[in-house]
């Protein structure tokens, strides 16, 4: 009851002793409610005593109690972060050791037997880091990713070193959607893979990709647009596309927008592009805007003014483990599988991995995985191709074509191709090709040629070299071609269409020499269908001006023979049909596993040699054939092989050197001694970035959480002085209440009576 | 005339200031009484005569007792006693909530989320650490215990106040009951002497019946002309001439707590809202507990159903050989987003891929299923699902007849779930952490809670793949559509501040209506109380009065004796 005013009139002494009731209830429960807020040490114990203070007070708690968890969290990142870090601290000393023991072993002073010895302090300097790669703390492996419960580096035979983690961060919340990694995996820390292989192989657009892949697999947003068709009378919708997940919703909700009629449309991948939208009315035009605000259309690349078909632009799907390889390459696939595969050289070991089962990359990947299991397998990060690497530090990882397949290279993953630039072979040595220095080749008639590879940058200038040796003329006997095969140029005719649609049996029977060839086929429409040789290289041209239509030679033995077998299906004349490379009596190729090259000659029957001098052992073909037959060839190495050059790799590398005495490669590790060096320090640098980061975020939490129980006492928590200074002023007010009152009451009439 | 008239006026008199010393003493005797009110005896000069020239006094006689009260004042007391309980029962319901709430202490809701989202965080920081993981499922099960627990106690308090309504409704029968009683007592009372004060008393036991309903219900009464009173609640009448209608209660069941509502026996007007402590306590139990319900289902469904989507997506350390959905559908051939289904949580138009991985081997297929819910043709139902799902290899699936999904692997192969992006594993319960739909029925999926290796909390790399456990620490952050765009957090941060605003804006509504009706009540006291000055005063006067009379009776009789003498 609160004390209301008091009324002109009379004054009961009921009304009397009930306000004074009021009052002292009032005194003692304001007097309880601060011996609450000591008692307890709140200001309020229900929030709608102070809605505001107390809400601000309920968020700071609950930023309180989340802070708490960061800090936590910093603490298990911190210890698990200077483990590893004292860890790779001893890998750094072993790597120290290594290079003053390369420096030790390397020369003609020193003996096989101090060599070995050496080589022993090397492997047991490798088992040390393997010890440091196995280090385990909160129960779990420090450097193996996320397979955190099994030991991630094992010694194998020959030095060689597997990882079986693999490269997984694991992320920690170091602050409100702040992440940090807390771990450094065995590719990070110890580089304990190769370097990765994988070029675009561009997969095309299917009706099962998904809106979120397209764009190299940035995805993209899609909203509505408005399409209308228009035969006379236009028909307008505006289609929300954005619940479609892949290109078939947009199909079904496109068609189903218009499937009313009268006009319908039909949606399907554009044949021709194989990457874009192909949208087709039933008949007339049709046009397709952006709605305002929204860029769909422009996104899908079907943005377009009235036409009567929109072929859309290139959407650019990337990558996926679904991704069918029949839709790589532009839609041409990688190639027949069957009878074919990859070659894989790894670890010491071959393996052949047949692909004719495999429909998918994720096929492709469990193929490969069940014949080796020592590789990493994945998705580049342009999503455009793959990316494969080896696990194995210490040996040699190629990828290779299987019985002349095209698998490999049309995954993207050969290791070895015509356009691997020389820079990089031998472990990124490089061919020597603009020094003085030439190619030797001892031919099989006997004779010596030196061939100058200035200027080559790839491998396949290195090819055009070599095949260019010998000059392709209209003197060249048609005997000579072919590694001596020659042209069976009686056996049957050339069958040439010609753009006119008419066909012409170009009989060559008794020619002899390439302008026999050129003058016969001259001859049956002089100064219209012309042939020539190719001036840069050693193929006939044919142009044709009788027609609009596409110039074709029809495969037979003869056409082969002269590389003519080719459609030009262009329509322009001057466009001459390329007749393809007719090697002479010296022909260089990719050997058939594609890892490496192949030297052929003709010129004899006496041995093919090519000495081991600088070039030729660094293009690898350096070697004698013996045999006598013109159609086998010098089969060269594998010039270009990929190599983890991780610490593990190169401790391994140096035994190997120290025991076969191999003072080049010694030398070579021992450049890659002082890269894996400067490698690890910037490791252990990043370690102790992080550990700076921890550190600072820390105290940054730590100074919030002072900031934050300030202000949550300034809110929350009792001011006990002011509450004591209140208590002794109201227990005052109370007692004069009392006295005050008890002494009013007292005056009543009956006293004077 | 002469001396005997003189002689009968002193005895009216002394009669009467006898009367008017037992008025006083009846007043003084009630002085602690509550809710009396004092009465005054109301004396008039009696009718002169006239003899001869001369018009004489004929003394002083009783126009009667009369209670001193301010009717207008009482009718103003009932308004505001009515708004006064109905303020006041709502403003401590409020505070009933708020300390259901505890908020502000260690035992609320979003201690226990951050405590769950704390294991979530030390999982995130070593997911391969099996005592975290099991710490997850055990806070995980904790907090959904707190929020079936909370929702407990505020079903609890609602029922607490239908059992108040239900003794609301009984004490305000019997408070009609009793008006009804006194009515004839006031009448015949009245109706008969002047010296009696009875009625006054069967007044003073009236007005308080009737200041008692008014807290109840919104009250008006009018006075007939032989004491009784009428009483009407609205436009209804609860007493009218003599017959009465009673409150009757109806039975009903809201939010899984049985519920009343008040109507009148006779007009069957349903006067559950109208005001007083049943409006208060009726609105507390279904406005203010129960929007809260609402709001803890809301807070409940979405934390389930969020959570879920970022889990279904997720893969733990082992792969299931077999799988039973938690929840189940009513009808299976329903397409997936209808409500027809039965399911607690609708999907989306999108898909979600299976990986069956050889055990032997370690070869992993995935397979891409697709939720088709765009409504063109035909859409995905749990029986098309189940079969797309037996349709990949070395998988079977089957829907039970009481519409559970169960999917099982050929044996050496398992099967892990990703890219859910249709929600439709979460909606099916399929690879979920918390089952159920709301806070009535939220739990832990039973397969994460016998095997912490079921927590999905990577994406596919090895057991210390955190990535679906860094998705699934900051859920709580995450914008939620059906919640207008708003975090779990923000959303339950609203739903505490509004209650306590509410609360404190009852509060200050209560003590404002309370501090208008005390000092309704003080004036009441003013007018009505007793004096005991003023009463000692009327009884010193009536027995000095007295006195004076006694005296003339004594004198007149010397004057006779004179007489008598001569």
């Amino acid at each position: 009851m609160t004390i209301g005013p008091i009324l002109p009139g009379r004054l009961p002494s009921t009304m009397l002793s009930e306000r004074l009731k009021v009052s002292l209830n009032d005194n003692a429960r304001q007097l309880v409610n601060l011996q609450q807020q000591v008692a307890t040490g709140q200001k309020f114990s229900i929030a709608s005593e102070s809605p505001g203070a107390a809400l601000r007070t309920i968020i700071l708690q609950s930023t309180f109690e989340r802070q708490q968890q960061y800090q936590a969290n910093i603490g298990t990142n911190l210890s698990l972060l200077t483990a590893s870090e004292s860890a790779l601290a001893s890998v750094g000393d072993a790597l120290n050791q290594a290079k003053s023991l390369s420096l030790t072993g390397i020369g003609s002073t020193v003996t096989n037997s101090e060599r070995a010895a050496l080589a022993d302090q090397v492997a047991s300097l490798r088992r040390q880091v393997v010890n440091a790669g196995n280090t385990t703390f909160r129960g779990q492996y420090l450097f193996s990713g996320s397979q955190t419960n099994a030991a991630p580096f094992e010694e194998r035979a020959n030095g060689q070193v597997a990882y079986h983690g693999d490269s997984h961060q694991i992320q920690s919340y170091i602050d409100v959607q702040t992440l940090l990694s807390n771990n450094f995996d065995g590719i990070s820390a110890f580089a304990a893979s190769t370097p990765e292989v994988g070029g675009d192989i561009n997969p095309a657009l299917t009706l099962q990709s998904r809106i979120s892949d397209l764009n190299s697999g940035r995805g993209m947003k899609l909203g509505s647009i408005t399409v209308t068709l228009d035969n006379g009378t236009p028909q307008t919708q505006t289609v929300n596309l954005s619940g479609a997940e892949t290109i078939q919703d947009l199909k079904t909700v496109l068609e189903n927008a218009f499937s009313g009629g009268p006009l319908t449309l039909t949606v399907d991948v554009d044949p021709t592009s194989q990457n874009g939208l192909r949208i087709t009315p039933s008949a007339g035009t049709i046009a397709v805007s952006n709605v305002t605000g929204s860029t769909s259309a422009s996104s899908l690349g079907i943005a377009s003014a009235a036409v009567a078909e929109i072929n859309g632009l290139d959407l650019d799907p990337g990558i996926t483990l679904q991704t069918t390889l029949a839709s790589l390459n532009g839609g041409a696939g990688i190639g027949s599988t069957t009878g074919t595969g990859l070659v894989i050289n790894n670890g010491g070991k071959t393996e052949t991995i047949d692909l004719s089962s495999a429909n998918t990359i994720e096929d492709v990947f469990n193929l490969i995985r069940t014949y080796d299991p020592d590789l990493n397998l994945g998705i580049n990060k342009d999503k455009n191709g793959l990316a494969i690497s080896s696990r194995i530090s210490g040996a040699d990882f190629s990828i290779g074509e299987n019985n002349g397949g095209s698998n490999a290279a049309g995954l993207g993953i050969a290791t070895f191709s015509g356009s691997t630039p020389l820079s990089e072979l031998n472990y990124g040595r490089g061919v020597d090709v603009d020094s003085s220095n030439r190619l030797q080749v001892i031919r099989r008639d006997g004779t010596t040629i030196n061939l100058d590879l200035n200027g080559s940058v790839t491998v396949q200038d290195v090819i055009d070299r070599i095949n260019d040796f010998e000059t392709f003329d209209g003197t060249t006997p048609l005997a000579d071609l072919n590694l001596g095969q020659g042209v069976p140029v009686g056996a049957t005719t050339l069958d040439i269409t010609r753009r006119d649609a008419s066909v012409v049996n170009v009989n060559l029977a008794g020619d002899a020499t390439v302008q026999d060839i050129l003058d016969s086929i001259n001859a049956v429409d002089p100064g219209n269908l012309v042939a020539s040789i190719d001036p840069s290289t050693n193929a006939i041209q044919i142009t044709d001006n009788s027609g609009a239509g596409p110039l074709s030679i029809a495969s037979n033995v003869v056409s082969d023979a002269l590389g003519l077998a080719v459609t030009e299906s262009g329509t322009n004349n001057a466009v001459p049909l390329q007749g393809t490379f007719i090697p002479i009596k010296l022909q260089a190729t990719l050997n058939s596993t594609g890892n490496g090259l192949t030297i052929y000659d003709a010129s004899g029957t006496g041995p093919l040699e090519i000495p081991a001098i600088e070039i030729a052992y660094a293009l690898g073909i350096s070697g004698k054939e013996t045999g006598t037959d013109p159609l086998v060839g010098l089969v060269g190495k594998e010039p270009n092989p990929l190599e983890s050059t991780g610490v593990l790799g190169l401790l391994s590398r140096l035994e190997t050197g120290l025991r076969n005495g191999d003072d080049q490669e010694i030398q070579r590790i021992g450049v890659l001694l002082d890269v894996e060096l400067g490698r690890m320090n910037r490791v252990r640098g990043d370690i102790g970035g992080r550990l700076k980061v921890l550190e600072e975020a820390d105290n940054r939490l730590k100074d919030q959480e002072v900031k934050l129980k300030e202000a949550i006492s300034l809110e929350f928590d009792t001011d006990m002085t002011e509450v004591i200074v209140e208590i002794t002023q109201r227990q005052t007010a109370f007692q004069a209440n009392l006295q005050i009152t008890s002494s009013a009451l007292q005056l009543t009439l009956l006293n004077y009576l | 005339m002469g001396l005997n008239a003189t002689l009968s006026m002193a005895k009216q008199s002394l009669e009467i200031f006898g009367t008017g010393i037992q008025v006083a003493g009846q007043n003084i005797s009630n002085a602690g009484t509550p809710g009396y009110i004092r009465e005054e005896l109301v004396l008039n000069a009696a009718d002169p005569f006239r003899q001869g020239a001369l018009v004489l006094g004929t003394g002083v006689e009783i126009s009667g007792i009369q209670q001193q009260i301010d009717l207008f004042l009482e009718t103003r007391i009932h308004t505001a006693n009515t708004d006064f309980s109905s303020i006041s029962e709502r403003n401590s319901i409020y505070k009933q909530l708020e300390s259901e709430l505890r908020e502000l202490s260690d035992g609320d809701l979003s201690t226990g989320l951050n405590d769950f989202l704390a294991t979530i965080n030390n999982v995130v920081n070593q997911p391969g650490s099996i005592p975290d993981r099991e710490f997850v499922v055990n806070e995980a099960e904790k907090f959904a215990a707190e929020i079936l627990s909370l929702r407990t106690r505020v079903d609890g308090l609602r029922e607490v106040q239908s059992i108040n309504v239900e003794n609301l409704v009984k004490e305000a029968n019997e408070l009609i009951d009793q008006i009804t009683n006194l009515n004839p007592k006031i009448s015949k009372l009245e109706a008969s002497g002047l010296l009696q004060s009875d009625a006054g008393a069967l007044r003073t036991q009236r007005y308080t019946a009737l200041n008692r309903l008014s807290e109840l219900i919104p009250i008006r009464y009018r006075e007939r002309t032989d004491g009784a009173i009428d009483v009407f609640t609205g436009s209804d009448y609860l007493i009218l001439a003599g017959t009465s209608q009673k409150l009757t209660l109806q039975t009903d069941t809201d939010r899984g707590v049985v519920v009343h509502q008040v109507l009148l026996s006779q007009t069957n007007s349903n006067i559950s809202r109208t005001g007083g402590e049943l409006k208060g306590i009726i609105e507390g139990r279904d406005d203010i507990l129960g929007g809260f319900v609402d709001q803890l289902d809301t807070y409940a469904s979405n934390l389930i159903f969020e959570f879920n989507k970022i889990h279904a997506s997720g893969e733990g350390t082992a792969g299931f050989e077999q799988l039973t959905s938690a929840s189940r559908a009513l009808d299976t051939s329903a397409t997936l987003n209808s409500t027809q289904t039965g399911l607690p949580f609708q999907p989306t138009h999108g898909s979600f891929q299976i990986k069956v991985t050889n055990k032997t081997t370690g070869q992993t297929n995935t397979s891409t299923i697709n939720i088709d819910l765009d409504g063109i043709g035909a859409d995905t139902t749990l029986n098309s699902l189940s079969s797309a799902i037996g349709g990949v290899a070395n998988l079977s699936s089957s829907v039970s007849t009481d519409g559970y999904l169960s999917i099982s692997a050929a044996s050496d192969y398992t099967f892990q779930f990703s890219n859910d992006t249709s929600g439709a594993l979460a909606a099916v319960g399929i690879n979920t952490l918390f089952t159920g739909s709301d806070s009535t029925d939220i739990g832990i999926n039973s397969v994460v809670k016998q095997n912490q290796q079921f927590l999905a909390t990577g994406q596919g790399g090895g057991p210390s793949d955190g990535t679906n456990a860094v998705l699934l620490a900051a859920f709580a952050k995450n914008p939620i559509d059906s919640l207008g765009n708003i975090s779990l957090d923000s959303f339950y941060e609203k739903v505490v501040s509004s209650v306590s605003q509410a609360s404190a804006s009852e509060a200050a509504l209560s003590e404002g209506a309370q501090a208008f009706r005390d000092s309704l009540m003080g004036q009441r006291e003013q007018f009505s109380g007793v004096s005991i000055d003023e009463e000692t005063i009327n009884v010193l006067t009536f027995q000095r009065a007295f006195q004076s009379a006694a005296r003339l009776v004594s004198t007149i009789d010397e004057l006779f004796t004179i007489l008598l003498n001569i």
